[in-house]
């Protein structure tokens, strides 16, 4: 699998946002990074798609942000949680777990019976 | 709650969106940066780092334009896009769009146009400064009888020496008016009111040139002065310079001290003269009334305050003017009122309700545009369905729908003024002969922003019920996308909202068509009233005065007046003639005389005889009104030489001696001292005060000296040109400083008089009738909209063997029950309505049967009227072509 890049599901763009800011504020540029290297470079950001997904959220109340000088001096905008994002996070992680679990038992059935 | 929130969050961005744009460069600048440093660190050269990095991002405009998407929501290009598009759709839909824009013109125009008659009437104040502390000052004797009293000269100098409240007091009278000026050539008939120094300077009226009244020009003594209005210097003497002049007004050479300003009227009254009234203190009596009386109160001075400050000023007034134990006698006290309230009178309560049917106006215009906004936006849904297919929520199809609402509120508002403004001569003629003001109604500031609320208030009224409907959740756009709308009935919610909105309709339209029904009755019934004289329309009246430098002294003014009296009964056509002394002698010129009547052989009860009308008429007065003669006979020439007889009115004589006979040779008196004065005959009871109200008991004693009289003539050339002609020179054939003025016939005021029951009658007939049409219109297209909902259905129908009749009359049917809901709701709320305008009926009960059962029958009529032809035009179908169709 490795050297293959994924784009990410669709669906799942806000809640990957959410998940990293939950470690701690981030600017746009950071939570490319922070995902590429938690998903050991598989999942690749569209940046197309990631600053209005971060303007959604922020209109949304989920996150909130704020210019901050990074310490190379330069000014950038952070995004951090709400207290409506950091309930948001647990619960949309909540439902992909319940989602995923299901997706692989059906798999699994599936392929058992291929097997079979 | 959670569409609420958001609504809520777009907007608070809408605020942050110009921070945003600005960030947002920034934002993606230091992103690529940081790619691009990435990138260098990966051992790229910095040209292919800063290309991969701008690979890597992908389109930037792409980037910033669906960021920006996501501020889209009431953002103003939004808004503004909105329209562009709502306009482009409107025009596509002339038809619509024209109906739509003329029915809310007409709601919002009657509305404007009424409200500025309201403004301008009742609403803005008097065109005085400081206004508000102005009063009128009115007295009541209850132990007379009396509950009005004007003021007087004893009261005018009461006031003035012993007031607290009162900054400025002023009495004023236009009982001579109008006045005869000669002097310079034809003699001249000019409208006057006489004034104290005080009363213009308390209205503001600054002379524009020369001086104001002072209390010099009250003294008895001081030379004889007169202001003029600004139109009179122009017409008079042609804006030239005018101080100085001398008016020979009445025979009294009088100075010009001052021109008045353009802007000034004396209330409803366009007085051209203004001389001083001096009040003589030494001839002051108490109680009488006697011109009216203004005062401006101290600042801070409450009108509660002012009535008490006068009453205490009444007892110090009877015992400078009055005799001991009067006070008491007559229980005189104070009734002040604000001179606005003075002004506008009882006139409230017509305008009020004339602008309430306006408002049920406006709420079937808004029901009407409702109904056809919700027509199309049916005919709409497969738009709208593609619409939401591609993504559109809510919000938007809502904006969508909206938009055009308030473009056509914006096209109504606009419409409406117009509208308005162009049938304010209209409305401003109907309330001419009634209203106060009504010259001075115009469409204001006020007015304006009145109109744009009113728009405001429409557009939310037709746009929203259409809204919620199309925008609810569960909203039949969702089915359109499925199943093509083949053989759906997906309609039946709309045309619920609809039959709602049509029995509303209906019901407001019987409202005011029962208001207009009992209008009209009442109208009638007024004109059923017997006067009390016959053919008012051919019997001319005039008034003239005699200069008093013409004659010697007063008692030879008769000899004059039957000179007059007879060239006019001379004049080729002319039946009769005669007159009634004095300026109000005439019936229904809304002034009169009241005495106390004394009756011989029957001591009044508690001291104080009753008071009632009195005139004074020449012989022939009665025969030219053709009141008839009762009992008796009438009074000849000899008897206004002879004095020492009198004529009752059937009523006084039925209260007094049982019946008209009876009253003959009884004798009566106008002073307790008497001269007795014997009853020689009894006249048929003539309506003075109104045909609406009851005819006065009126005691009539022979003409006497008085330099003005009110002459009546019968002749069935009344009115025309040439008879005004002849009368003319008749009367300067006489003495050629004569000159007849208010020259009217008995048929001018009989229209007067019903002039409020007239106008009230003639609004609500309008309104009636276009709210009549626009609830046909509102039946006709319900129908018609069922009927193209269901076109497979009746060619299905049909196909099978339906007659069309059947199929017609079915609809029909249907039709009628949202009307049949309409009437009873409309009944009900007729019931508790038609109670407000009591005031304005006469003869007629607000419950009145025929009225509401002939208004029933007509609405129902006229509905089944609509819905069938409307059935038909919608029905005549091929049903081989509908089936064919699909």
């Amino acid at each position: 699998m490795t050297g293959e890049k994924t784009e990410v599901l669709q669906g799942t763009l806000d809640m990957l946002v959410l998940r990293a800011l939950q470690l701690q504020p981030m600017h746009g540029w950071g939570i490319t990074e922070r995902i590429e290297l938690w998903s050991e470079n598989v999942l690749q950001l569209g940046q197309g798609s990631l600053y209005p997904a971060l303007y959604r959220l922020e209109r949304q109340g989920l996150i909130r942000s704020e210019w901050r000088v990074t310490e190379n001096q330069r000014r950038a905008r952070y995004y951090s949680l709400t207290r409506q994002g950091r309930r948001q996070v647990s619960l949309e992680v909540a439902r992909w777990e319940r989602m995923s679990r299901a997706i692989n038992l059906v798999l699994e059935a599936t392929l058992g019976r291929g097997g079979a | 709650m959670g569409r609420l929130m958001e609504g809520w969050r777009r907007l608070r961005s809408i605020g942050r969106r110009g921070a945003v744009e600005r960030g947002l460069g920034d934002e993606i600048d230091f992103h690529i940066d940081r790619q691009i440093e990435k990138n260098l660190r990966a051992g790229m050269g910095p040209e292919e780092a800063r290309r991969q990095a701008l690979i890597r991002f992908g389109n930037v405009e792409l980037a910033r334009e669906r960021i920006r998407d996501e501020f889209r929501f009431a953002s103003i290009e939004d808004v503004a896009r909105d329209f562009r598009l709502g306009v482009r759709a409107l025009a596509r839909a002339p038809g619509f769009t024209i109906v739509a824009t003329l029915t809310l013109a007409l709601g919002i125009g009657a509305t404007t146009a009424v409200f500025s008659v309201v403004n301008g009437v009742l609403l803005r104040p008097l065109p005085y400064p400081e206004q508000e502390r102005l009063i009128e000052l009115v007295h009541e004797a209850p132990g007379l009888g009396i509950d009005e009293l004007l003021a007087s000269p004893a009261m005018y100098f009461g006031y003035r020496d012993h007031s607290r409240t009162f900054e400025a007091v002023g009495l004023w009278d236009w009982d001579s008016s109008p006045v005869t000026v000669t002097g310079s050539g034809v003699p001249e008939s000019v409208t006057s009111v006489e004034v104290t120094h005080e009363v213009l300077a308390m209205l503001g009226a600054n002379p524009i040139v020369g001086r104001g009244f002072g209390e010099a020009d009250d003294l008895p003594e001081s030379v004889p002065t007169v202001m003029i209005s600004y139109a009179y210097w122009q017409r008079h003497f042609g804006g030239a310079d005018a101080l100085g002049r001398t008016l020979v007004v009445e025979g009294v050479a009088r100075q010009v001290i001052g021109v008045l300003p353009r802007w000034f009227r004396f209330f409803d009254y366009p007085a051209d003269i203004f001389y001083p009234l001096r009040p003589i203190r030494s001839e002051a009596v108490f109680p009488s009334g006697d011109g009216r009386g203004i005062a401006r109160l101290k600042p801070g001075v409450t009108l509660r305050d002012a009535n008490v400050d006068a009453a205490r000023v009444v007892p110090l007034v009877n015992e400078e003017y009055g005799r001991p134990g009067m006070l008491e006698q007559t229980r005189f006290g104070p009734k002040l009122r604000w001179l606005k309230d003075a002004v506008v009178g009882d006139v409230g309560d017509t305008l009020w309700l004339v602008m309430g049917t306006i408002g049920l106006l406006l709420l079937i215009a808004c029901a009407n545009v409702a109904n056809l906004v919700l027509v199309r936006t049916q005919t709409r849904r497969p738009e709208l369905a593609i619409r939401t297919a591609l993504g559109a929520g809510w919000a938007t199809i809502a904006r969508v729908v909206f938009a055009e609402c308030a473009i056509l509120g914006v096209l109504g508002g606009a419409a409406g003024l117009a509208f308005a403004w162009a049938s304010l001569p209209l409305l401003v003629s109907l309330g001419a002969a009634d209203l106060p003001q009504i010259m001075t109604v115009t469409v204001d500031p006020t007015v304006l922003l009145v109109t744009a609320g009113t728009s405001v208030f429409a557009t939310l009224v037709f746009g929203l019920i259409p809204l919620f409907h199309v925008a609810s959740p569960g909203t039949p756009l969702a089915g359109e996308r499925r199943g093509g709308g083949r053989w759906s009935t997906e309609g039946h919610e709309v045309v619920r909202v609809r039959h709602v909105l049509l029995a509303s309709q209906v019901a407001l339209t019987l409202v005011l068509l029962v208001g207009t029904g009992l209008m009209i009755r009442s109208f009638v019934t007024l004109r059923r009233v017997d006067p009390g004289f016959r053919e008012p329309g051919v019997i001319q009246t005039f008034q003239l005065t005699i200069p008093t430098g013409l004659v010697p002294d007063a008692t030879q003014t008769i000899r004059v007046q039957r000179e007059i009296v007879d060239r006019l009964a001379a004049l080729p056509g002319v039946e009769s003639a005669g007159f009634s002394s004095s300026n109000d002698g005439l019936p229904l010129d809304g002034d009169g005389k009241s005495t106390a009547i004394f009756i011989e052989g029957r001591p009044a009860t508690d001291g104080t005889p009753a008071i009632r009308e009195i005139q004074f008429v020449s012989p022939e007065f009665f025969e030219t009104l053709g009141t008839p003669l009762i009992a008796g006979r009438a009074f000849g020439w000899n008897d206004v030489d002879r004095r020492g007889v009198v004529v009752v009115s059937e009523n006084m004589a039925r209260a007094e001696w049982g019946t008209a006979s009876a009253a003959i040779g009884k004798r009566i008196a106008t002073a307790s001292s008497g001269p007795w004065l014997e009853v020689v005959g009894v006249v048929k009871d003539v309506h003075h005060d109104g045909l609406n109200q009851p005819a006065p008991e009126i005691t009539i004693l022979p003409a006497r000296a008085d330099y003005t009289a009110s002459f009546v003539i019968r002749s069935e050339r009344a009115g025309t040109s040439s008879f005004l002609e002849e009368l003319r020179n008749a009367v300067w054939s006489v003495n050629a400083n004569l000159n007849p003025a208010t020259i009217r016939t008995l048929g001018d005021l009989v229209d007067r008089s019903m002039a409020r029951t007239s106008m009230t009658l003639k609004l609500l007939a309008i309104t009636g009738s276009i709210a009549l049409l626009l609830g046909l219109v509102g039946v006709y297209g319900l129908v018609g909209y069922v009927i193209s909902q269901r076109h497979r259905e009746i060619g299905v129908r049909l196909a099978l063997g339906a007659r069309p009749g059947e199929v017609r009359r079915m609809f029909v049917r249907r039709a009628l029950v949202p009307v049949g809901f309409g009437v009873a709701l409309g009944l009900a709320a007729a019931a508790g309505l038609t109670r407000i305008m009591e005031s304005q009926l006469f003869g007629v009960s607000p419950l009145d049967p025929l009225t509401h059962l002939a208004v029933l029958l007509v609405l129902v009529f006229a509905a089944w009227l609509a819905s069938d032809l409307s059935a038909r035009r919608a029905s005549a179908l091929d049903p081989a072509q509908v089936l064919r169709g699909d």
